[in-house]
């Protein structure tokens, strides 16, 4: 190809200097038409040389090109080929492989899963029996992405599933994570049995102990059984924690999170209360408090809640239902 | 001297092939294949046993037959220190043979073809590794024309790759072919193959089978694809997804070559086979799925010999003081954690039943240890207990009730057992446990269930389920003496020794073409 292009651009030069020569004996006709196959001669030589780097150039890019080199006398040669030999520099320099990428991998597997309108929806895919199984893992490991809190909602759904490969791969899905929270949870809980720890270095393996236990319950991936005990420990780490970190919000917030879970409410407004005393941003439990009033059907508290803080209206999810309770 | 030393005879009937089960791991697939060497003792078995690293494996679990006469142990993955002077340059002749044994692997990770003549070239790629005298493992994988040749390839073929991921990956991926390139070229005499699995075992029945055309069987309990499929797909899902928060679409390269690798893998193995067998119905359709063809494939159930386990005669289960037991090693796959948490809900039923889980604890440490953990959280550690391994006849006689909560199984021989006994059963819906609790076909169908079937990972299900069997007599009764008619009719060793004998005579008389 590199050939056939340069056979042609010689071709296409000894062209331009006919019409060099031609216009020097006055025939202007010929040095027109002379220039005029120079110039597609040297465009079309261009074209051959760009397509070995570059598939998707438009033809209007080449007419460009064999514009300027007619209409500006032997200069628009000279920039055309500036122009194609930049081009070719800058593509060996930055995107060597660009298209060989496309040459040896099957876009069509790997190209991001998406829905389209009618589609249906991420979850949808992923609980489609009959959809292939390449389809439904690939929904999966999109949903993972999203960091929903509930996908392992939708990933227990997939434990009765007819596919054995989706139903057991559900499964180690959940039980990694289960693994990893109780591995992390013995390592702390083997620290803590340490009689040499400080007071503070108790206190903040406590901290992680207690949240560990939540994630448990945040992530659903405790049974109902054991919900009650998993609570329990949370709690209890948590308040033990608050013994000494006295002004921690984060963990104020915490324990404010497992009270409202366990519908332990007063316990559970007084911590989020005690965590804004401790200058955490009131955006970020308000929603919870007004949470717990709407669950307690105080419905003038939740307007109350929400009217505490602008900065509401800035998260997605908290502004249309702070308008709505504005409204009401 | 070693028990191994007496195994060494340069000739046998039978040669089984086997990767990481009988005699060195105890499971599903090694009691059969115990069994299978006991009820034949008119031929001689060799063994072939194929595992990852020595290190991995202890004494043999089960005691090795007289008419096992050879065994031995490959594997596949061990660690080899690194030689020295790498870096020099090898002559042209031997880097060009390099290269042309790289492009033979190609088939291996890339071809998309489903055609199988196309795979009788891979074999070419063995010819090559023959040439013992030019070239080395180490010359082919670590040498300085390799390390370029990679890099080549990976600029070529995957440069948007992590190249971390693709080194190590063709690697591992070539690594085993030079340990079954040793293997073909030093067996003993043997007159037919029998391999348990697809995947590096049945790749190497198939290597065996077109070297020395031998007749080749090939038994499946579960299938090896999706098992390797889900171990790599949730690899990548944690390693990829989780950890580094990378595009699954850029690591999805690397985890389809590992995934095609084992489905060629399978392809050869049921390609050479000349019959290929299955426990359950919905393997079979699995296998024909993954490329088997219809025409050699076979369905032959377990079978169990009823003199070893008799029906105990029990009249009805103890409802006020029943003992619910989970028989099997205490491995993830077993999901005895469903077990526990099922256990607690029927203890907090019926306050003085028991749950044991009886079995092989040395596996997976660290599970039994997340086991332990879990009955202790729960406050029952008086009332769940881990046995170890026992005398099952011991044990069938004081239980009410076998739970099962695996999360994948073939067909279990512990099911067969306790219905030979009748001890009714609660299971899991994997694999061949369907066709043992509710019948396989509309005659066996008809008799009526064995037992209960609940989804994998869901304690309330295996619960109410348990409740309903221990605290209903007559359903109990129904379960015990369907169960033992489905196990006396279909499922006899008698069978699977008709079966079986008639498959190795006719191979042993008159080869190939005539199983």
């Amino acid at each position: 190809m590199i050939l056939l292009s340069g056979m042609i651009l010689v071709f296409g030069l000894a062209m331009a200097s006919i019409s060099v020569y031609t216009f020097m004996l006055n025939l202007f006709t010929w040095t027109v038409v002379t220039y005029f196959a120079s110039c597609v001669l040297i465009t079309f030589s261009c074209q051959l040389f760009l397509t070995r780097s570059f598939k998707k150039i438009s033809w209007s890019f080449y007419s460009f090109l064999g514009l300027v080199c007619f209409f500006i006398p032997l200069f628009g040669i000279i920039i055309t080929l500036s122009i194609v030999g930049f081009m070719s520099v800058f593509y060996t320099k930055t995107h060597p492989f660009a298209d060989r990428v496309d040459e040896t991998i099957n876009l069509d597997e790997i190209l991001p899963f998406s829905a389209s309108y009618g589609a249906g929806g991420v979850p949808l895919h992923l609980l489609r029996e009959n959809a292939s199984t390449a389809e439904r893992s690939k929904a999966l490991y999109t949903l993972r992405k999203t960091s929903l809190s509930n996908i392992n909602s939708l990933i227990y759904k997939l434990l009765p599933d007819s596919s054995d490969e989706m139903r057991l791969l559900a499964f180690n899905i959940l039980e990694g994570q289960e693994d990893s929270i109780t591995k992390r949870i013995h390592s702390i809980v083997s620290m803590l049995e340490n009689d040499s720890l400080s007071n503070q270095k108790m206190a903040t393996c406590q901290k992680d102990l207690a949240m560990l236990y939540w994630e448990f319950i945040y992530n659903h991936l405790i049974s109902p059984e054991l919900e009650e005990l998993i609570l329990d420990k949370a709690i209890s780490y948590a308040l033990s924690a608050l013994e000494v970190l006295t002004t921690d919000a984060t963990l104020w917030v915490l324990l404010g999170k497992i009270y409202k879970y366990a519908q332990q409410y007063q316990l559970a407004e007084s911590a989020f209360q005690k965590a804004i005393s401790f200058h955490i941003s009131p955006a970020q439990v308000l929603p919870y408090m007004a949470e717990i009033k709407y669950k307690t059907h105080d419905y003038q508290a939740i307007k109350q809640y929400l009217n505490l803080s602008d900065t509401l209206l800035d998260i997605p999810q908290i502004a249309s239902v702070k308008i709505f309770w504005d409204k009401n | 001297m070693t028990i191994f030393d007496s195994l060494k005879s340069q000739q046998a009937d039978i040669c089984l092939i086997l990767e990481g089960t009988y005699p060195f791991v105890s499971g599903g697939v090694s009691n059969w294949v115990s069994e299978l060497i006991r009820v034949f003792p008119q031929y001689s078995f060799a063994v072939i046993f194929l595992g990852t690293r020595a290190e991995d494996y202890a004494a043999p679990c089960y005691p090795l037959e007289k008419n096992l006469v050879h065994l031995e142990m490959h594997y596949l993955f061990e660690e080899k220190k690194s030689p020295k002077n790498l870096n020099k340059n090898i002559d042209k002749k031997t880097a060009a043979t390099v290269e042309a044994m790289h492009d033979k692997f190609v088939p291996f990770i890339e071809d998309k073809s489903n055609n199988l003549t196309e795979i009788a070239e891979l074999y070419e790629l063995f010819e090559l590794l023959d040439d013992g005298e030019k070239l080395n493992e180490c010359l082919f994988l670590r040498s300085k024309a390799a390390w370029q040749l990679i890099i080549k390839r990976y600029s070529d073929r995957y440069p948007d790759q992590s190249f971390f991921d693709y080194f190590w990956s063709v690697r591992n991926l070539h690594r085993p072919f030079w340990e079954l390139k040793k293997i073909i070229n030093h067996v003993p005499k043997f007159k037919v193959l029998h391999s348990a699995s697809t995947g590096y075992a049945g790749f190497l029945g198939a290597l065996l089978q077109k070297k020395y055309a031998l007749p080749y069987i090939l038994t499946e309990h579960g299938i090896y694809t999706k098992e390797r499929w889900i171990e790599l797909m949730h690899h990548y899902f944690f390693e990829s997804t989780l950890n580094k928060l990378g595009s699954f679409e850029r690591d999805d390269v690397i985890l389809n070559i590992w995934i095609h690798f084992f489905e060629i893998l399978a392809k050869v193995g049921y390609c050479a086979a000349d019959l290929i067998i299955s426990l359950t119905e919905e393997y079979r359709n699995r296998q024909i799925a993954d490329g088997a063809i219809p025409a050699k494939t076979k369905i032959i159930s377990y079978g169990i010999d009823f003199s070893r386990f008799l029906f105990l005669g029990k009249k009805k289960p103890n409802s006020e003081q029943a003992i619910i037991a989970c028989i099997g090693r205490v491995v993830p796959i077993k999901d005895i954690k469903t077990f526990i948490r099922a256990s607690a809900l029927i203890i907090k039923k019926i306050p003085n039943a028991e749950a044991w889980i009886v079995g092989a604890m040395q596996e997976d440490p660290e599970y039994v240890t997340a086991c332990k953990s879990l009955i202790a959280t729960l406050g029952l550690e008086n009332k769940i207990k881990f046995l170890g391994v026992q005398k099952i006849m011991d044990i069938y006689p004081k239980i009410d009730l076998l739970v099962l909560t695996s999360i994948s199984e073939g067909s279990p021989f512990v099911m067969l057992e306790s219905l030979a006994v009748g001890i009714p059963i609660v299971a899991t819906n994997v694999g061949g446990c369907a066709e043992l609790i509710h019948g396989n076909g509309t005659e066996d169908k008809a008799q009526g269930s064995a037992g209960r079937l609940v989804n994998i990972g869901d304690p309330s299900g295996v619960a109410s389920a348990a409740i309903e069997l221990l605290s209903d007599e007559r359903a109990w009764i129904a379960a015990q003496q369907i169960g033992l008619a489905r196990v006396r009719k279909y499922y006899s060793m008698k069978k699977l020794i008709e079966n079986y004998g008639s498959i190795y005579e006719e191979a042993i008389a008159h080869g190939r073409n005539r199983i």
